[in-house]
C-alpha cells in the first residue's frame, strides 16, 4: 500500500511541475508581447490586442504591431521551441543516445544546404515564396532518412548512427560554405542568415505550418512513451515486453524527420534547443517518456521564446541572432546544472 | 508451463550456432544451461524467447508453437531477463519495475499494476529504493530491479541470462534463491544460464551442457558434472569433491590434451 502511495505522489508531483512550466510560459508569453523595438505600454498593448477580439477602439500602429508582429513571432518560437525539443527528446530515446539532436544527426546542416541552393543558384524543385522553405524541407528529409537507414541497418550500434550524422552534418556544411564560397554578396548575406536561424521573418504565414507540424507530431509520439522507456533498457529487454522495436523506432524517426524538417524550414538552423531542452526535462521530471514528452516541449518553447525575446529587445531596434543568445542563455545554465547533479547519466 | 525445443538450428549469417538442439522443461524446474563461452546458451534463450526466429526447428509451449502467438501474447507469458545495457536515462526503480507491466498496459497505470509492482518490490526488498534513478544502484541491487522487472510480467516461462553475472556473493545467492523460489511457488518453467558450475548445480534441477551450439549431456546436476565430460567440454582439469549438499567442483588447470 505505502509505495503505490508514494509513487502516485511522485508523478502527481511531476504534473505539477508541467502545470508549473505552462504557467510560467504563459506568463512569458505576455510579457514577450509587451516588450519590443517600439515601446508600447502596457495598456497600449492590450487594448490592440483586445481590439480585434472585442468591438474596442485602438490605434492601427499598435494594432500592427501586436496583431502582425509580435503575436506571431511569439507563437512561432513557442511551436519551434516546443517541435525542435520533442524532436530531441524522441530522437534521444529512440537512439538510446544522450547525443543525439536534430544538429548532431545532420538534419539542420542538410536543411542548410537546401536553402543555401536556393537562395544562391535559385534551384529547387518548386519555384517562388517558398523556394527556400521547400528546398530546406526536402534535404532535412533526406538526412534522416540517411540516418534511418542506417538505422536500421543490422549491427548499426547507437554510437555510430550519431558518428554518422555528424559526418552527414559536415558534407552538408563542406557543400554550404562551397555555395557562400561562390555566392555573390546579397545572396551571401542571406545564406549568413538562414544559417544563423531567427524568427525575424515571422508571420501567421510561417507559423501555421510549424504549429501544425508540431501539433501533428505530438499525440503519436506520446503514444510511443512506454515503448521509448522500454527501449531505454535495451532493444532486446524491449522486445521481450513485446514492443515491435523495429516498427516504433521506423515511425518515431520518420516523424522526428518530419518534425525537423518542417520546423527548420521555416526558422533556420537552431541548434541547441533540441538537444538540451530534453536534457533539462529529465533533470525536472525523470526519465519517464509520458512526462520527458511534454515537459521537454514546455522546456524548448520556453527557453526559445526567452532568447528571442531578450534577442529583439536586448539592443533593439538591432537583433541579436537568436541562435546565439539561446546558446549564450542556455549553455552556462546547463553547464552549471550538469555539474551540479553529478550522476551518470548525462555524459 | 511446458517448454519443448524440438530440432533448433540457428546461424547469425554463415556462422552456425545452434545445431540441432532438443531440450523439454517442465514448470516448477530449474533448468540450468551451462557451457563455454559461444557455445549458444544466449542465442537458444533468445530462440525460446521468440526474438530470434531459428532457420530450422520448433519451439512448443504447452503444444503451441511459438509462431502462432503475437508478440502480446508471448509477452505476457514469457520474462527474459537479457544482458541489457544500462539505460542512458534516469528512470526510476519504480518505473523500471512498472515497464514490466508494458504487456498489460494502455497508456495508463491501473490499480492492479501498481499493487503488483509494489508487491514484487516488497518480495525482492527493494521497496525502500522505489523512487531512486535506477542508475545510482549497486549492481546487486540492479539485478534484482531487473528481476522484479521480470516478475512483474507474470510469466510463466522465465528465460534468465546470467542474471549472477559481476554481483558478489551474497547478492548472487539472494537472487537465485528468490528465483528458485519463485519458480517452485508459482510453477514457472526457468531456463537459466550460468557461468559458474557450483552455483549452476546448487540452484538447478537439471543442467544443459552446451558444447559449440550442440546439447553434450543433459540430466540432473551430479550425472552432467563430471569431471570427465567437463574436460572435453571446457578443456579443463576439474576436481570434484563430496560434500554434505551433494558436491563441489575445483577447477584445477586447462588441460593438455584438449590443445588439439
Amino acid at each position: 500500500m505505502g509505495i503505490e502511495k508514494v509513487y502516485l505522489r511522485y508523478t502527481r508531483s511531476k504534473l505539477l511541475l508541467i502545470l508549473i512550466l505552462s504557467l510560467l510560459l504563459f506568463f512569458l508569453s505576455l510579457l514577450a508581447l509587451s516588450v519590443g523595438a517600439v515601446n508600447l505600454s502596457p495598456g497600449r498593448v492590450w487594448r490592440a490586442f483586445f481590439s480585434r477580439i472585442f468591438p474596442l477602439s485602438s490605434d492601427h500602429l499598435s494594432e500592427v504591431i501586436v496583431w502582425e508582429l509580435r503575436l506571431p513571432r511569439i507563437l512561432l518560437a513557442l511551436s519551434a521551441g516546443a517541435g525542435l525539443a520533442l524532436a530531441g527528446a524522441v530522437c534521444q530515446g529512440l537512439l538510446r543516445n544522450p547525443l543525439a539532436s536534430p544538429y548532431t544527426l545532420g538534419v539542420s546542416s542538410a536543411a542548410g544546404f537546401g536553402a543555401s541552393l536556393g537562395l544562391v543558384l535559385g534551384l529547387g524543385v518548386y519555384g517562388g515564396e517558398y523556394l527556400v522553405v521547400i528546398n530546406a524541407f526536402l534535404f532535412a528529409l533526406l538526412s534522416t532518412f540517411l540516418v534511418w537507414g542506417l538505422s536500421i541497418k543490422k549491427g548499426m550500434s547507437s554510437e555510430s548512427i550519431i558518428l554518422a550524422g555528424i559526418a552527414v552534418m559536415y558534407l552538408f556544411s563542406s557543400l554550404t560554405s562551397i555555395l557562400q564560397y561562390m555566392a555573390e554578396p546579397r545572396a551571401l548575406q542571406g545564406v549568413v542568415f538562414w544559417l544563423m536561424g531567427g524568427l525575424y521573418h515571422a508571420t501567421w504565414k510561417r507559423f501555421f505550418p510549424v504549429f501544425f507540424i508540431t501539433l501533428f507530431c505530438f499525440p503519436p509520439l506520446l503514444r510511443y512513451s512506454w515503448d521509448l522507456n522500454a527501449l531505454a533498457m535495451g532493444d532486446e529487454t524491449a522486445k521481450g515486453l513485446g514492443v515491435n522495436v523495429g516498427r516504433v523506432r521506423g515511425v518515431g524517426l520518420v516523424l522526428f524527420s518530419l518534425l525537423t524538417a518542417g520546423i527548420v524550414s521555416f526558422t533556420g538552423t537552431i541548434g541547441f534547443i533540441g538537444l538540451v531542452s530534453p536534457h533539462l526535462a529529465r533533470m525536472l521530471v525523470g526519465g519517464d517518456h509520458r512526462f520527458v514528452l511534454p515537459c521537454s516541449c514546455l522546456m524548448g518553447a520556453l527557453l526559445l521564446l526567452a532568447s528571442d525575446t531578450l534577442a529583439r529587445s536586448l539592443i533593439a531596434p538591432t537583433e541579436i541572432p537568436v541562435g546565439a543568445v539561446t546558446s549564450l542563455l542556455g549553455i552556462p545554465f546547463f553547464l552549471h546544472l550538469l555539474m551540479k547533479k553529478r550522476r551518470e547519466f548525462w555524459p | 508451463m511446458r517448454v519443448v525445443v524440438k530440432g533448433l538450428f540457428f546461424r547469425y549469417g554463415s556462422l552456425p550456432v545452434l545445431e540441432g538442439v532438443e531440450l523439454e522443461a517442465e514448470g516448477g524446474e530449474i533448468t540450468g544451461l551451462v557451457g563455454p563461452n559461444g557455445s549458444g546458451k544466449t542465442t537458444l534463450l533468445r530462440c525460446v524467447a521468440g526474438i530470434l526466429k531459428p532457420q530450422r526447428g520448433s519451439i512448443f509451449l504447452d503444444g503451441k508453437e511459438i509462431g502462432e502467438f503475437t508478440p502480446k501474447e508471448l509477452s505476457r507469458k514469457i520474462g527474459y531477463l537479457p544482458q541489457g545495457p544500462s539505460p542512458p536515462f534516469p528512470l526510476t526503480v519504480f518505473d523500471t519495475v512498472l515497464l514490466g507491466r508494458k504487456p498489460y498496459l494502455g497508456w495508463r497505470v491501473g490499480e492492479r499494476d501498481l499493487r503488483v509492482v509494489s508487491e514484487i518490490l516488497k518480495k525482492v526488498g527493494l521497496e525502500k529504493l522505489a523512487l531512486r534513478p535506477f542508475n545510482e544502484l549497486s549492481g546487486g541491487e540492479r539485478q534484482k530491479v531487473l528481476l522484479a522487472r521480470v516478475l512483474a510480467q507474470e510469466p510463466e516461462i522465465l528465460l534468465l541470462d546470467e542474471p549472477t553475472i559481476n554481483l558478489d556473493l551474497r547478492h548472487q545467492l539472494e537472487l537465485l534463491s528468490l528465483i528458485r523460489k519463485e519458480v517452485k511457488r508459482k510453477g514457472l518453467s526457468a531456463l537459466m544460464a550460468l557461468h559458474d558450475l557450483n552455483l549452476a548445480s546448487t540452484f538447478s534441477d537439471r543442467i544443459v551442457l552446451l558444447k559449440k551450439g550442440r546439447i553434450f549431456a543433459i540430466g540432473r546436476p551430479e550425472e552432467v558434472l563430471t569431471p570427465s565430460n567437463l574436460e572435453r567440454v571446457y578443456g579443463v582439469k576439474v576436481k570434484r569433491m563430496r560434500r554434505p549438499w551433494g558436491f563441489h567442483l575445483l577447477p584445477l588447470r586447462p588441460s593438455k590434451s584438449s590443445l588439439k
